[in-house]
């Protein structure tokens, strides 16, 4: 189940090489899903940059505060 | 494990052990409080619940300012940042002087043209003082506006009250007028109280503010306060949503934040998801602490003995508090661990899992209420969902979660 613990995607077709996208039929949900940040936490920086790269989804943005930044609509 | 990204998910982040990020950042974010006093008294708020803010200077001093402009700008330019992000905060940010006010945004210029860094700016507001020069000079100076109103009258001007007693909610209209005449769009936020309806609240921010963007939040609470659920308010909050300003382009941050953790993104939500917390709080008197809602754990729980005045920026990492706070954030409770919506909720907002027995080592005091919500989020939105693979592969529809 995505994004939920233990998940597996049974139904993804045989082969490593496989890369999937989740969409939605719904156009709102649609919309969201594409704008939630992808890239897992180990991934951001890339190999071989000495320079910090600070990317967005590294982070849980304090929202409460202001959310507009990193999730400009 | 399959994402929706179709890459493989660090075993660590499954198991809710992040040692992935155990390492602390390079701060690109500050939360600095221009004020520590504010105008009004709302009955909710975590701010006041440290009586220690009274210790505080009123507005941020200005050696304080200076030395944190200091600071900032060394640190960008030892980790040769291009953006970082301030917000101003309070008590109410908009007691500091509006002429120190532009001095310190034209310090952030200047730091801005002398290392190329974008200093993006943002503050949260009550709106109440805001007026045409206000709204003037953060038009003038970019600065990104968040206004605090919890919804029509009923609602509001129960909670969010002058010290009076009196509703404050015609003020913040006032103010939200004065920023739209200057050409600003606010964003707002929202605290929700679960006793009210959400659906009257949705209909009066989109239907009579105009306003499609916004966010509503629990409240803060820990273990120590047993707070109300919050369930059927999120559940009625996430159906009117859906079935009836979804299509219109509606969009409520923390419902994103649960529907893209749902689908197996990273949340970028301090209230909702899996992930690390960072947050800087520079105070009023230069000192630097940690994530600052965590001061409703008690008088004097986000105290450090750290100043902009003798410390960079970066050595917060070494702060106890803030250590603990960031160590807590990747390291979740057992029940936490086990649960099935670990990566979605990731325990929900820090604050709120603070106990005095157990201190972070808890589930969200929400726990219960968090379950039902994502389970009741899942069952409405997995009949949309389909799997598009790269590969020549038809579609494959998910069945609801059972």
């Amino acid at each position: 189940m995505l994004g939920m613990k233990g998940a597996d995607a049974h139904n993804a077709p045989a082969g490593d090489a496989a890369t999937a996208t989740l969409k939605s039929t719904n156009a709102a949900l649609n919309k969201i899903i594409e704008e939630g940040p992808q890239t897992a936490p180990s991934e951001a920086t890339p190999e071989g940059e000495d320079r910090p790269i600070q990317t967005a989804y590294y982070h849980r943005v304090f929202r409460r505060a202001f959310r507009r930044v990193y999730n400009r609509y | 494990v399959l994402r929706s990204s179709g890459r493989a998910v660090p075993d660590q982040l499954m198991k809710g052990d992040m040692s992935v990020v155990a390492e602390p950042p390079i701060f690109t974010f500050v939360l600095v409080k221009l004020a520590s006093r504010c105008n009004i008294n709302c009955t909710y708020c975590y701010w006041f619940r440290d009586p220690k803010v009274y210790d505080k200077p009123p507005v941020l001093t200005r050696d304080a300012e200076d030395a944190f402009c200091t600071r900032l700008e060394q640190h960008i330019r030892q980790f040769r940042l291009d953006q970082f992000l301030l917000v101003f905060h309070g008590g109410e940010p908009l007691l500091f002087p509006k002429y120190r006010f532009v001095a310190l945004l034209t310090k952030l210029r200047d730091i801005e043209g002398r290392t190329g860094c974008r200093i993006e700016r943002g503050l949260t507001t009550n709106a109440i003082l805001v007026d045409a020069e206000w709204a003037e000079l953060f038009k003038v100076h970019d600065v990104n506006v968040t206004v605090s109103l919890d919804g029509p009258p009923e609602i509001n001007d129960k909670y969010r009250v002058d010290f009076k007693g009196r509703g404050t909610l015609a003020a913040t209209l006032r103010g939200i007028d004065c920023l739209r005449s200057a050409g600003i769009d606010p964003a707002l936020i929202s605290v929700c109280n679960p006793s009210t309806d959400p659906e009257r609240v949705l209909a009066y921010v989109v239907g009579e503010l105009g306003i499609k963007q916004f966010d509503i939040l629990p409240p803060d609470a820990t273990h120590s306060d047993n707070p109300p659920p919050i369930a059927d308010y999120f559940l009625k909050l996430f159906d009117v949503w859906f079935d009836h300003y979804a299509e219109q382009g509606v969009r409520i941050s923390t419902l994103d934040a649960m529907i893209q953790g749902l689908t197996g993104h990273l949340s970028v939500s301090d209230t909702i998801g899996l992930g690390p917390i960072d947050t800087v709080t520079l105070m009023p008197d230069g000192s630097l602490e940690a994530l600052d809602v965590l001061r409703i754990a008690g008088a004097g729980s986000t105290t450090s003995n750290l100043s902009v005045r003798a410390n960079a920026l970066q050595d917060v990492q070494d702060e106890p508090v803030w250590r603990e706070a960031f160590h807590a954030s990747t390291h979740l409770a057992e029940p936490c661990r086990r649960c099935e919506f670990l990566d979605s909720c990731g325990g929900g907002h820090l604050a709120q899992r603070w106990s005095p027995e157990r201190r972070f080592d808890n589930p969200s005091v929400y726990c219960e209420s968090w379950k039902r919500i994502f389970a009741h989020i899942w069952e409405r939105i997995a009949p949309t969902l389909v799997l598009q693979y790269a590969a020549p592969a038809k579609p494959q529809r998910y069945a609801p979660m059972r």
